[in-house]
């Protein structure tokens, strides 16, 4: 028999829409799945949170040496480090204008991996704007703080 | 244990890069470290958490480092860190030469 499935449901409502499940997908909860460190892109392992308790790695002496200042508790990782991201880009900028054009490639290469940290933050930095406009139309319709001031420069 | 490195000094763009380029090691993205530990240290040649990571990340890209500069950076701190970068560069070399 065809019998449509419709209505049978196992307490788990998976038939959606595609436009609700790109909602969903948009919400840090769901990109956020806990997956080993070895299925991340690139761009998403560089700006992982690194777990305090891991697997054993061969980093954990060398984040003794440098301490957790510079290291898990680095503000790299946590608040709003764009602003820092963009001084140190702009560091790198001046000190390669101070050398001779053959001699800036390691500088250039180093703003371009600085300039990927600082996409990766701003589209997290999005995500989550959009899950708190979203949560604000759930709720009463609250206007969601803007920040404007991490326009990409150059 | 507190961290013996205690610099409040330090600026916010040499944090962030410190904290950028562990963030690559971590993530064991060797080549991504080197590059961008390589580009800071013209900025800030001879910092000691730089070139500490540049020396490893070197070692595993079989990339050319003067590990013999990080004798001046050297303390009881990292003195084992050093020693075991140094013969994994040496490792790395020697299976290379091996494989061809």
């Amino acid at each position: 028999m065809n019998a449509p499935r419709l209505g049978h449901n196992n307490g788990v409502n998976r038939t959606r829409d595609s436009a609700e499940l790109g909602e969903i997908a948009s919400l840090p909860e769901s990109v956020l799945i806990p997956k080993s460190r070895d299925l991340l892109n690139p761009g998403e392992a560089a700006v992982s949170l690194p777990p305090p308790l891991e697997l054993p790695n061969a980093v954990a002496p060398l984040t003794n040496i440098l301490g957790t200042r510079l290291t898990v508790d680095n503000p790299a990782w946590s608040g709003d480090p764009i602003p820092s991201m963009r001084l140190l880009q702009k560091t790198l900028i001046a000190r390669s204008l101070e050398l001779e054009p053959d001699a800036r490639g390691d500088l250039l290469r180093a703003i371009e991996l600085v300039e990927q940290a600082v996409q990766m933050r701003l589209r997290w930095q999005q995500m989550r704007r959009s899950e708190i406009e979203m949560l604000a139309r759930q709720g009463e319709s609250q206007p969601a703080a803007t920040p404007a001031e991490h326009e990409v420069q150059q | 244990m507190r961290p013996r490195i205690k610099r409040s000094s330090m600026s916010s763009d040499l944090v962030i890069a410190i904290g950028l380029v562990w963030g690559h090691l971590r993530a064991r993205q060797f080549e991504e470290a080197w590059q961008l530990a390589n580009g800071c240290l013209r900025v800030w040649p001879k910092e000691p958490n730089l070139m500490l990571m540049a020396a490893y990340a070197a070692a595993e890209m079989l990339e050319p480092f003067d590990f013999d500069a990080l004798d001046e950076i050297r303390t009881p701190a990292n003195a084992e860190w050093i020693r075991l970068v140094r013969r994994r560069a040496e490792d790395r070399t020697a299976q290379m030469r091996d494989e061809r």
